[in-house]
């Protein structure tokens, strides 16, 4: 990333935090491995913006494979205050989709990335793709995944999506048994933390609470996406760098041309995201799982759809349909006498 | 009734398991725009 970027990013995050007490920028490093730009050059991408984050008003984050990861990469994650998330598939025979640059498995040295962590004692969440194969044997997935000393686990049933378009989306059924074996293992492992369930606990503890209208008082994130050209697309990172002429590409606008601040004011003109909104109010109209939902992701709509304006999407059935479904199956036998 | 609304009244220990640490998390505070 050039540092005409970085500077025009850091402008940019001065100003957005400036505006109101306790306002903070969550700063993610993602797309491909960021660790592969090497120390020195990602020790330079970060220290611009050291006087925010010394005033806590800036977190960095980084979504990782580990492969990279030595020590002194630990050394500077933890003086730098990184958040850090490592992206592993599950034991070796359910890895084998995650291969580094040389096309080989890359399983054995994210296990000695994940360890140095440890090591190092940096928290670190993991996320897992739920393939084919794992999405019938949840048990070991999760075995694994706890065993590896994670905070939280998050689970992404696969989807037809970006550039993984090579694999077969699970079907409902599996993802709905998937979904009941998981909450059965998590009632066995109530210590560890899954991303999925606790979204939908907390959605269920306010429901249940009379609070309902604090998840419904939900403001849409655009997780403005930079590119290294200064290119910023909203809604879902995926959409950067797609070819997509009705929709301007997706950019929404350049860091270098004028300030997020200015791009996100102006957002509600651009098609796509004007689309977007059109799509969530369909969903709220049409779902009955939106209430918890809030409505499909703007990146699987386009990609399964071609447009943004549609409604359910593979990730809704499998992620969101199918574990409110199989919620629903458990509560059924537990009041059955 | 759709699923959301019999799962906002239901009784079963599923339902107790999920929400155990909700209370702490949202109290805790802890896959902008807001035209």
């Amino acid at each position: 990333m050039p540092g005409e970027v970085i500077t025009a990013l850091e402008k940019s995050a001065v100003e957005l935090t400036g505006s109101s007490p306790g306002h903070r920028l969550d700063l993610v490093w993602h797309a491909g491995e960021p660790l592969a730009v090497g120390l020195r050059r990602f020790t330079e991408l970060v220290v611009p913006f050291e006087d925010l984050r010394r005033q806590e008003r800036l977190h960095h984050y980084v979504q990782t494979n580990a492969t990279l990861i030595t020590d002194a990469w630990c050394a500077f994650l933890n003086r730098y205050g990184f958040r850090v998330g490592v992206s592993i598939d599950g034991p070796a025979t359910l890895n084998a989709q995650r291969i580094d640059r040389k096309g080989h498995p890359a399983f054995t040295r994210i296990t000695r990335g994940i360890a140095r962590l440890r090591h190092a004692g940096i928290p670190f969440s993991v996320i897992a793709v739920v393939t084919a194969e794992s999405i019938e044997q949840p048990e070991a997935l999760l075995d694994f995944l706890a065993g590896l000393g994670c905070r939280t686990i998050g689970l992404n049933v696969e989807e037809a999506e970006g550039v993984n378009v090579h694999r077969v989306t699970p079907v409902m059924t599996r993802s709905v048994t998937f979904w009941r074996r998981t909450l059965a293992w998590s009632r066995r492992n109530p210590e560890v933390s899954i991303r999925e369930l606790a979204r939908l606990g907390d959605y269920l503890h306010l429901t249940r609470t009379g609070q309902g209208e604090r998840w419904a008082a939900r403001l849409i994130d655009p997780i403005p996406t930079i590119s290294v050209t200064g290119d910023v697309t909203l809604l879902s990172p995926e959409l950067a760098g797609t070819e997509a002429p009705p929709y301007g590409d997706f950019k929404a606008g350049n860091i270098l041309d004028e300030s997020l601040t200015a791009i996100l004011a102006g957002a509600h003109r651009l098609r796509y995201v004007r689309e977007f909104v059109t799509g969530l109010q369909a969903c709220e109209a049409t779902c009955q799982f939106f209430d918890f939902c809030r409505g499909a992701q703007a990146g699987n709509r386009y990609f399964e759809n071609g447009r943004l304006d549609t409604t359910e999407t593979d990730y809704c059935r499998t992620s969101r349909q199918a574990l409110i479904t199989a919620l629903s199956d458990t509560v059924r036998k537990e009041e059955t006498p | 009734m759709n699923l959301l609304e019999l799962l906002a009244t239901a009784d079963a220990p599923v339902i107790d398991h999920l929400t155990a640490h909700s209370h702490d998390r949202i109290a805790g505070n802890s896959d902008w725009w807001n035209t």
